[in-house]
């Protein structure tokens, strides 16, 4: 399991999170909305699906 | 500290873990993990691979969950605040008229005289209860599109008639509201929006004539500066 596409994500997104947490600038909250969630989304998504191929793999079921 | 202020606090610790966690994941594959050697952590000693897995879970669940909820948090009681308002440039000829000690529009006569003293705008511009709150957040979440991707024209104008349940939801129990006349005769139609508070006082804000880029007093008003300078 590779997971530096995600992490890259997740980093992306926890700056912008950042900078909208302490600077109150329109742009900053449009881009924690616009981008910044979307892609928590992603990682989160490609995390899950990472996970379930690898326990579909090992049949544990 | 304002809640806004320990908010904030508590998504930058949130924020510094995930990164933490995220870079531990993505430090290795997962063929390499059973190869490596159980990691102490204090008395415990825990195996490679479940480090892994348990930073996966907090990088990539758990942690963006939490900073998600206090930066949500802070998206919709940041919101509340006029400052917030403020910020978008559009706005801030209605905020400095606000603040004009010799403004004679309505929004200036309810912050100067204490009747509305804090969260201006949004005292007025939000419906009441939960169904209000959420309209007004959805109606916030459409400017928010508008204004950073620049698709609007100064100066703006109101999608929608003002809903005329924040002014009455003050003023119709008041025995200085019961007084006049035209009030009494009128309120029904005031209830449904037919009949303006506008029509008779106001305006609220500056004009539109005002606020139009070019205008004598649109300079001052984007400055911030009152009639008196």
């Amino acid at each position: 399991m590779n997971l530096k596409l995600e992490a890259l994500l997740a980093l992306v997104a926890s700056v912008i999170t950042l900078i909208h947490l302490w600077i109150d600038d329109p742009y900053a909250m449009g881009a924690y909305v616009f981008v910044a969630q979307p892609l928590y989304l992603v990682a989160g998504v490609f995390y899950v699906t990472h996970v379930a191929r690898r326990i579909r793999v090992r049949d544990v079921s | 500290m304002t809640s806004l202020q320990v908010n904030a606090l508590l998504g930058t610790v949130c924020l510094v873990a995930l990164v933490i966690a995220a870079l531990l994941a993505a430090r290795r594959r997962e063929t390499e993990w059973k190869s490596l050697p159980p990691v102490r952590i204090g008395g415990a000693s825990l195996s490679a691979a479940a480090l892994y897995k348990i930073s996966a879970v907090l990088a990539f669940v758990l942690l963006p969950t939490a900073a998600m909820g206090t930066a949500t948090f802070k998206l919709l009681e940041g919101t509340h605040e006029t400052p917030a308002c403020a910020s978008c440039h559009v706005m801030q000829p209605m905020v400095t008229d606000l603040h004009d000690p010799t403004s004679p529009t309505l929004a200036a006569l309810h912050a100067r005289n204490g009747w509305i003293s804090k969260r201006e705008c949004y005292t007025c511009h939000t419906g009441y209860g939960f169904a209000g709150g959420m309209a007004a957040k959805l109606s916030g979440y459409r400017h928010l599109v508008r204004y950073t991707t620049g698709t609007y024209e100064e100066p703006i104008r109101a999608r929608t008639g003002f809903d005329q349940s924040s002014c009455l939801a003050c003023h119709a129990r008041t025995a200085a509201f019961a007084a006049v006349n035209s009030h009494v005769i009128c309120i029904s139609r005031m209830v449904t929006n037919e009949v303006r508070c506008t029509s008779c006082h106001g305006p609220a804000h500056p004009s539109r004539e005002d606020r139009t880029p070019g205008s004598p007093v649109y300079d001052r008003l984007m400055a911030g500066v009152g009639r008196d300078g």
